[in-house]
């Protein structure tokens, strides 16, 4: 029976699983901190450049760029605070604009369509609430075995099948085909959403 | 340029979003976005691709967060309750009537173990008349 809402366990303390000691270590020049963070903020980085259309080896790069920009900033000591990752994916949008103006080929088809300058959590504004919510419905309408294997999946980004099917008790084979089916149902829904 | 004429699998363009974007260079990898640089719809794929996994991981991040709804209806009814007590607290400010004063008799009030302070009753306000 599928449940009413999706629940995730309570999170870690600070906005995106990090400790929220972490940015703090990072403001104070802790290169350790700053591995940390890009390890938990790298992947939404790059997919947020994606979903802007930039080509991902592209992507992949300016995302490494934002960071040692960032990085810098800070030894400088002109980097009060950290939102993260939206501060990164607004200094990586900063730069392919640049990079654009600059004639590189590889940005100039990119839409800068928003003031990058007036918000530093644009990863969250390229994804509309209805949007959200659409998901949100659909993943909802699931079964709890797919539940499980969601939360599981997004609660520790990164882990295997094999990881998940132990903590779910599920076979590695079923994770797979539930990730498969929950995908595809999700993408038929945001094609809906799109074409509406 | 030539298009490669393999197109991209679903399960490659969901391996990418979901793993090669943080992956070591291996053939896979270069296999994809060698591809993607060259067909517009496999890369157009790989767009939605990943703004479906940023759905997800958005879906999954607001599940986690507290939910707002609670503060602001707790918020609401302490506005409400708030509210309450001053019109009931005009009212009956309207209705009093202050007794007649008594000769300085001591309100004592215990605020911990062994401490004790002495209000004086002559030292309290009186109470408007309207």
């Amino acid at each position: 029976m599928p449940s009413d809402s999706l629940t995730w366990p309570a999170p870690l303390a600070g906005t995106r699983g990090e400790s929220p000691t972490t940015a703090a270590r990072a403001l104070q020049g802790d290169s350790a901190a700053w591995d940390d963070l890009f390890r938990t903020h790298n992947r939404r980085v790059v997919l947020t450049l994606i979903s802007r259309g930039i080509a991902p080896d592209a992507a992949r790069d300016l995302a490494q760029a934002a960071w040692m920009r960032l990085y810098e900033q800070q030894q400088r000591r002109r980097l009060p605070r950290l939102s993260l990752p939206g501060l990164v994916v607004t200094q990586a949008m900063y730069l392919a604009k640049d990079r654009a103006r600059g004639g590189d080929q590889r940005f100039t088809h990119v839409h800068f369509d928003y003031d990058t300058a007036a918000t530093d959590n644009i990863a969250q504004r390229l994804i509309d609430r209805n949007r959200l919510d659409r998901a949100h419905d659909v993943l909802s309408g699931c079964s709890d075995s797919a539940q499980r294997v969601f939360r599981a999946i997004y609660t520790a980004p990164g882990s295997s099948a094999a990881e998940v099917a132990d903590q779910t008790g599920l076979s590695v084979q079923r994770v797979r085909q539930i990730v498969c089916e929950v995908r595809k149902k999700l993408r038929a829904a945001m094609k809906e959403h799109n074409d509406a | 340029m030539r298009e490669p004429l393999a197109h991209m699998t679903t399960a490659d363009l969901e391996w990418y979003v979901t793993a090669g974007v943080s992956a070591a260079a291996c053939p896979r990898l270069e296999r994809i976005e060698t591809h993607v640089a060259a067909c517009a719809d496999c890369a157009g794929r790989l767009v939605d691709e990943a703004r479906l996994e940023l759905t997800l991981i958005e879906v999954a991040d607001r599940a986690k967060r507290p939910s707002r709804r609670v503060p602001v209806v707790a918020g609401a009814l302490l506005a409400a309750a708030v509210l309450l007590l001053v019109v009931l607290g005009s009212a009956a400010a309207r209705d009093y009537e202050p007794p007649a004063p008594e000769p300085a008799a001591a309100v004592t009030t215990p605020i911990d173990a062994g401490v004790r302070i002495a209000l004086d009753s002559s030292m309290l306000g009186e109470p408007d008349d309207n």
